[in-house]
């Protein structure tokens, strides 16, 4: 089990990054790398592949406990939002933290997120300057900041 | 005027028996007497003439025949009501016509204990019934379609953004990663497409803005316009600052009107005011007052004003008389203090010769309408 402030030093940070688009999932990828932190950025697609990365099941049997969770709320088949609903309603899942990175900025998204115990709600900015300053402040944030807990 | 009364005349003690004859006869509104065993004892020839029945027909049944099922229930209830010695004013219901059409009426009726007799007058509203029935519709068509609209308007931009970002970002991306390979024009190339589409994400959001402006407000009785005016000012201390711009305002008279969009009525009209200057610091006056029971508010400055044959297209969405190195902004601004006004009942023009500033007008009602 990895001690929590060793992650991202010792040992890589693992990032689940939720999101179906190629290119936010590009842009994501490159601002996690020019970033100092130690990570691997693994991907899901839709709403189903995220829960069987996180229950270790399909064709991720193989898949790490992630530290944090990157979720986009527009997914096809399983939507950002029921996997919220989901992982927060599971007793060990519901302990990784999850940063909703998403489009909407609207009030009735944001709303609905942290009632459904979103760690945090995020706008994706729409240059890539700011969008790789947003990433590079989450997982400064959540990786150097804050104390994560230890999940089994 | 009835002519040649043949028995007795009108008195000061009441009209004569005749007379009633005659206006029972005459009336148009529906006439009848009924026994409280629930039966027609008489009926008067509107009767007749509304429903298309003969007056005979109706001395034959129950009042409650002729109504529509579905209206049977409350006019039996009505009735008993009415037994215990309550008068009926302005009940509804549906009556049968002889061509299986059925009429709105709407009754009044009382009951002469003595008699055992009930005395009621119909009057008919089926025009009146129908038209409320129309515009019902009608409005219930416009909320829907106001509803299609602004959710139109969300998902477009929403969807939207993510192309937008692939664009913006990769070509950014781009510039980073082989920036210094590239020759003056090509950077300049790829500058303006990273600017071309920033540009649009502004008015994506500008156009949801507008969509949104003067929608889901809560009109309050008796809104404080010289507070919104105020909150509007604070909002806009930096821009003021700047520009060394002196505001002034003046008392207003009451509106009503949701406090937030009057906010940002008046912050899109002065922040106009602040941006649009000419050579000298801005000079703004902010007022109110009351015109024909409406309230009259202006903004006025010494800015570099608009011509008149241009007074009306500035209120159109995205429209500016200038270019974006000129003046920044997208042109949304006054499109939304029209929406926003509109959509509290009020309007909204400009005075100006186009050279010495330019006064922005503005009506909302009062509100406490009786």
């Amino acid at each position: 089990m990895n001690l929590p402030h060793n992650v991202g030093t010792l040992t890589p940070a693992e990032i689940l990054l939720a999101d179906d688009s190629p290119s936010d999932v590009l842009m994501t990828r490159e601002a996690l790398e020019q970033a100092r932190l130690l990570n691997n950025l693994h991907v899901a697609q839709d709403g189903e592949e995220v829960m069987d990365f996180l229950r270790q099941t399909g064709r991720h049997k193989n898949a790490p406990r992630p530290h944090l969770i990157l979720l986009d709320l527009n997914m096809p088949r399983k939507s950002g939002r029921e996997v919220l609903a989901e992982v927060k309603a599971d007793p060990i899942l519901r302990l990784i933290p999850i940063v909703v990175l998403t489009t909407s900025g609207a009030e009735a998204d944001v709303l609905d997120a942290y009632g459904l115990h979103a760690n945090s709600f995020v706008t994706k900015p729409v240059d890539f300057e700011n969008f790789a300053q947003a990433i590079r402040s989450i997982e400064r944030f959540w990786f150097t900041v804050v104390t994560l807990p230890n999940t089994p | 005027m009835i002519r040649g009364v043949e028995s007795g005349r009108c008195g000061p003690e009441g009209v004569t028996e005749a007379a009633c004859e005659r206006f029972f006869d005459l009336a148009p509104d529906m006439l009848c007497v009924c026994g409280a065993d629930g039966y027609f004892k008489r009926v008067n020839p509107a009767f007749h003439q509304m429903l298309g029945i003969d007056p005979n027909e109706f001395l034959k049944h129950s009042i409650v025949e002729f109504v529509h099922p579905d209206d049977r229930a409350e006019t039996i209830a009505e009735l008993e009501q009415l037994s215990l010695g309550r008068s009926a004013i302005g009940f509804k219901n549906r009556y049968r016509c002889a061509d299986g059409t059925y009429k709105w009426l709407s009754w009044r009726a009382i009951l002469d204990p003595t008699e055992g007799l009930i005395y009621a007058s119909a009057h008919d509203v089926t025009e009146q019934y129908e038209a409320h029935q129309r515009l019902q519709a009608l409005a219930t068509e416009l909320s829907r379609s106001n509803a299609e609209l602004e959710q139109f308007a969300y998902v477009a931009s929403h969807d939207l953004q993510e192309p937008l970002r692939a664009v913006a970002g990769c070509v950014q991306l781009l510039q980073q990663r082989v920036g210094d390979l590239l020759d003056g024009r090509s950077k300049e190339l790829i500058a303006h497409a990273v600017e071309g589409a920033t540009r649009m994400q502004t008015l994506i959001s500008d156009l949801l803005a507008y969509s949104r402006a003067g929608s889901g407000g809560r009109p309050n009785e008796g809104a404080d316009p010289r507070a919104a005016a105020e909150r509007a000012i604070a909002q806009l201390r930096s821009a003021i600052d700047e520009s060394h711009a002196v505001v002034r305002c003046a008392p207003m008279p009451p509106a009503r009107a949701d406090f937030q969009q009057l906010v940002q009525l008046f912050q899109n009209l002065i922040g106009n005011a602040i941006k649009f200057r000419g050579a000298e610091p801005p000079q703004i006056d902010i007022g109110g007052e009351t015109r024909d029971g409406h309230s009259v508010f202006w903004v006025r400055d010494n800015g570099i004003g608009i011509e008149k044959q241009y007074h009306n297209r500035i209120f159109g969405v995205f429209q500016r008389l200038h270019t974006r190195q000129e003046y920044p902004g997208t042109g949304i601004g006054l499109a939304i203090c029209k929406r926003i006004v509109e959509r509290n009942g009020g309007t909204i023009w400009i005075e100006s010769d186009g050279a010495h500033g330019s006064t922005f007008f503005f009506t909302l009602d009062q509100g406490n309408k009786p």
